[in-house]
């Protein structure tokens, strides 16, 4: 197997290298031939980096122990869906993932342009060939995935926190395509950059590849959080840990960019912003996998260790030093008049949820990177953890919060605020009266309750201009009421995409305030048969199980909840004994319910499980954390999910259309 | 405006922090929620379920039951466990920079936004001014009208 995968990357790498050559000499000499065997070229590398990640696979069911990678993080004893897992879950594993991923997207863009060759094809796919050589090279000399040693008789198996949830399947992949995927934009922005026409066609051309791109990421810190919630014990989600961090910032800048490319769009303005904010995105991914992998800092993520750290410094310098390098020197010529007609207009808004989107980038990156700067220069060691950023981050929240709510309702160009006043009527009107209500309830808080309520106003705001587009379409079309609703929130799939995200967004940010301001949590030591109260619920020891399963111990305690005298069963929180790890690693048991969570986890036991030391938690709302999240990323596929133009509709037909797509001025009045 | 100033303050509000505690166990809360647990990484004392931390716990709440200040009973902890026991640096020294740049930052990004408006909303005034043949339509909506529509000619089928 080794063999196979070794001789796999070689060739992949030639692939690439070739792929890189192609699209330079068909970019630099005009060769229509070489440009399309770089673009076919994407279809074998994929071919050959899946047939790689197959080895190792293999070596993993295998149990093929000859492979150091397969020794280290598998076991005989491993079940067979962890072994598959193990696959990413260690450095070597996960950067050929990477690479699956990276000549995934690179063979889909060579798909996409099959037929319609935009002048940035050329550029984008030697970018993109150029990223593939890094990562190729990472993986046939700092990294070797299929280094093999004498075979010892068994692998220490998983890393116990890794196997212990079946989340760990999708939470790295869908964070990989999210990362990976931000080369596209990248990729595009630098071929117009290059390209003798100096084109910003890019905007257009990887709109939705930002946006699918952006749901992934959505989805994969979604999936870190509900990770961190149901395994880690501790009864959060956040930690505002470095690597989580490091997946929040591209999420970040890509979310800006979302936003202020429809001023490009619409208005040919920002050009020269739009180009920075891609590479820009594009960095903090690489950052974000330097910090991981490069061994710089020790966290919850400490299983990513290597000596790639240097090599992907380098990179990162050259994709700074490149990208902006190109941008200084070349972007000015894109550099258009802008023009704004009103401060009240939806390109004020936007401006708006640029300037805070980079202030909370920046503020997530100093923190993050703070405590290594300040060891670095003086040696001495400082923290900067949860409590910096809650301080530093809610207030611009709850700033974005607000322009998420109104920036909907402005219209392009130039609003009135008569208009404005009355759109703003019900929204205000159901966050005034939340916030009055939480005051009058006795919430002191004061960032709990503008948050509550901004959180409110955006939801009602946004639903209701869902509500209002859809109205209008039911009562001017001649179909039947869904099927008009339907045929109009599909027509206008951008923006009531965007609006159902905001929706989303409000939900979560709702989740988010309840369960970090109004949260409870006990630690309660109990005897067998000993009961407790905590925040209205009778918790009832009933003694504690012991699981044999082969790759670990389990230590199950039995917990009997009841409320108001009513039984509503069991909770069994969990230790599991790893015999490669010296603590134990808990398994918190959670009762979900709409409103709230109870949240157990066994913290230590005692006389062979006559006494058990418990901490539980009462977790306001997580729940619409979960839903919020999903709305956003509903939100995002429909905007994603592609019009269809039909060939054969005369082409003229084409620009009414898109401009009924927007009823952003639904007059009522 | 006032809209604007109403928001201004509400962020000032939200910045300067949670309310103070007032019950004995919120305020053991509140101080454990700032100090770093030592054995592991990223969790507070109030969120790790390590035995050390729940040690630190108690040391607080005996802490506080003697009469203590929370600076006083921080101070222990950093006299223990070095300065990086704190999860939030220091507003003095080299830890001072965390809380100054991202104000300045804020402060810097509104200056220049609020410039750029500005600039575009003069430039947007003078030619449509100055467009008698088609009124609201200026110089630069035509080009970017043209755009749009060469755009759409060689848009891919």
């Amino acid at each position: 197997m080794d063999r196979l995968g070794r001789y796999a990357l070689l060739l992949a790498l030639a692939l690439a290298v070739w792929g890189l050559l192609a699209a330079v000499v068909g970019l630099r000499r005009q060769r229509p031939l070489a440009i399309e065997s770089a673009r076919t070229t994407a279809f074998a590398l994929l071919a050959v980096v899946a047939a790689a990640n197959g080895a190792m696979l293999a070596a993993l069911l295998s149990d093929d122990f000859t492979l150091r990678y397969v020794a280290q993080n598998s076991s005989r004893a491993t079940p067979g869906f962890f072994k598959v897992l193990a696959l990413w879950s260690a450095d070597d594993g996960s950067l050929l993932l990477w690479n699956l991923v990276l000549a995934g997207y690179l063979a889909a863009v060579a798909f996409r342009f099959r037929r319609y060759r935009p002048e940035a094809l050329a550029g984008a796919l030697a970018v993109m060939y150029a990223v593939a050589v890094f990562y190729l090279l990472m993986v046939s000399g700092p990294s070797e995935p299929f280094a093999t040693l004498a075979a010892p008789p068994d692998g220490r198996g998983p890393t116990p926190l890794l196997q212990n949830h079946p989340l760990m399947a999708v939470h790295p992949p869908f964070l990989y395509l999210g990362f990976v995927g931000l080369t596209v934009p990248f990729a595009f922005a630098i071929a117009g950059l290059v390209s003798d026409g100096l084109s910003d066609r890019w905007v257009a051309l990887t709109r939705r590849w930002t946006l699918a791109v952006w749901c992934f990421l959505t989805v994969g810190l979604l999936l870190g959080a509900l990770w961190s919630y149901s395994v880690l014990g501790w009864g959060g989600y956040w930690a505002w840990d470095p690597v989580e961090n490091a997946a929040l910032l591209p999420w970040l800048v890509a979310t800006a960019l979302l936003h202020s490319v429809m001023l490009q769009e619409r208005r040919g303005m920002l050009a020269v912003w739009n180009l920075s904010l891609a590479v820009g995105a594009f960095a903090l991914a690489t950052f974000g996998t330097f910090l991981t992998r490069g061994n710089v800092l020790l966290s919850v993520h400490t299983f990513a260790t290597s000596a790639v750290g240097p090599m992907y410094l380098g990179f990162l310098v050259l994709v700074l030093a490149g990208g902006f390098g190109l941008i200084a020197t070349r972007a000015w010529r894109l550099r258009a008049p802008g023009r704004i007609d009103a401060v009240l207009s939806r390109e004020a808004s936007f401006v708006g949820n640029n300037l805070l989107l980079l202030t909370l980038t920046f503020v997530v990156l100093l923190g993050t990177v703070f405590p290594l700067a300040v060891e670095a220069t003086s040696g001495r060691q400082v923290t900067v953890g949860g409590p910096y950023f809650r301080r530093t981050t809610v207030p611009l929240l709850l700033l974005l919060l607000f322009l998420a709510g109104v920036g909907p309702l402005l219209p392009w160009r130039s609003g009135s605020a008569e208009r404005l006043t009355r759109r703003l009527r019900l929204p205000l009107g159901a966050g005034a009266a939340l916030v009055l209500a939480l005051a009058v309830g006795g919430l002191r808080n004061p960032a709990a309750v503008a948050a509550f309520g901004l959180a409110t106003f955006v939801g009602v705001a946004n639903l209701a201009e869902i509500g209002a587009g859809l109205r209008v379409a039911v009562r001017t079309g001649s179909r039947r009421r869904p099927a008009a609703a339907l045929g109009a929130l599909l027509r206008g799939r951008r923006r009531y995409g965007g609006l159902l995200v905001h929706v989303g967004l409000a939900l979560a940010a709702l989740a988010i305030t309840a369960s970090s301001t109004l949260a409870r949590q006990t630690d309660l030591t109990l005897s067998r048969g000993a009961t407790a109260g905590f925040a209205g619920y009778t918790l009832r020891y009933e003694g504690m199980r012991t699981l044999r399963q082969p790759q670990r111990t389990v230590l199950v305690t039995d917990v009997g909840v009841a409320r108001d005298g009513r039984d509503l069963g069991r909770m069994t929180p969990s230790l599991n004994l790893y015999p490669s790890a010296s603590e134990p690693i808990g398994t918190p048991s959670i009762r979900t319910s709409p409103l709230r969570d109870l949240y157990a986890s066994v913290v230590g036991v005692e006389q062979e499980g006559e006494r058990a030391t418990f901490r539980f938690f009462l977790n306001p709302g997580v729940t619409w954390l979960w839903v919020g999240g999903a709305v956003m990323v509903l939100g995002g596929l429909l905007a994603v999910w592609p019009t269809r133009r039909h060939p054969a509709a005369p082409r003229p037909a084409v620009l009414p259309s898109a401009r009924r797509r927007e009823p952003a001025v639904v007059d009522r009045g | 405006m006032v809209l604007l100033v109403a928001l201004g303050a509400l962020a000032a509000v939200a910045a300067r922090g949670p309310a103070p505690a007032s019950t004995p166990a919120e305020r053991v809360h509140a101080i454990a929620t700032g100090l770093r647990c030592p054995v592991c990484r990223d969790l507070s004392v109030a969120d790790s379920p390590a035995p050390l931390a729940r040690q630190m716990h108690n040391q607080i709440a005996e802490g506080l039951a003697a009469g203590k200040s929370p600076e006083a009973i921080r101070q222990e902890f950093v006299a223990a466990y070095g300065e990086s026991v704190l999860l939030v640096p220091a507003r003095r020294g080299v830890g001072l920079v965390a809380w100054v740049a991202p104000a300045l930052l804020l402060a810097g990004g509104t200056l220049a936004a609020v410039l750029a408006v500005r600039r575009w909303r003069a430039r947007g005034a003078a030619p449509a001014a100055s467009s008698p043949s088609a009124p609201g339509t200026s110089g630069a909506d035509k080009v970017l009208l043209e755009r749009a529509l060469a755009r759409f000619e060689e848009d891919p089928p």
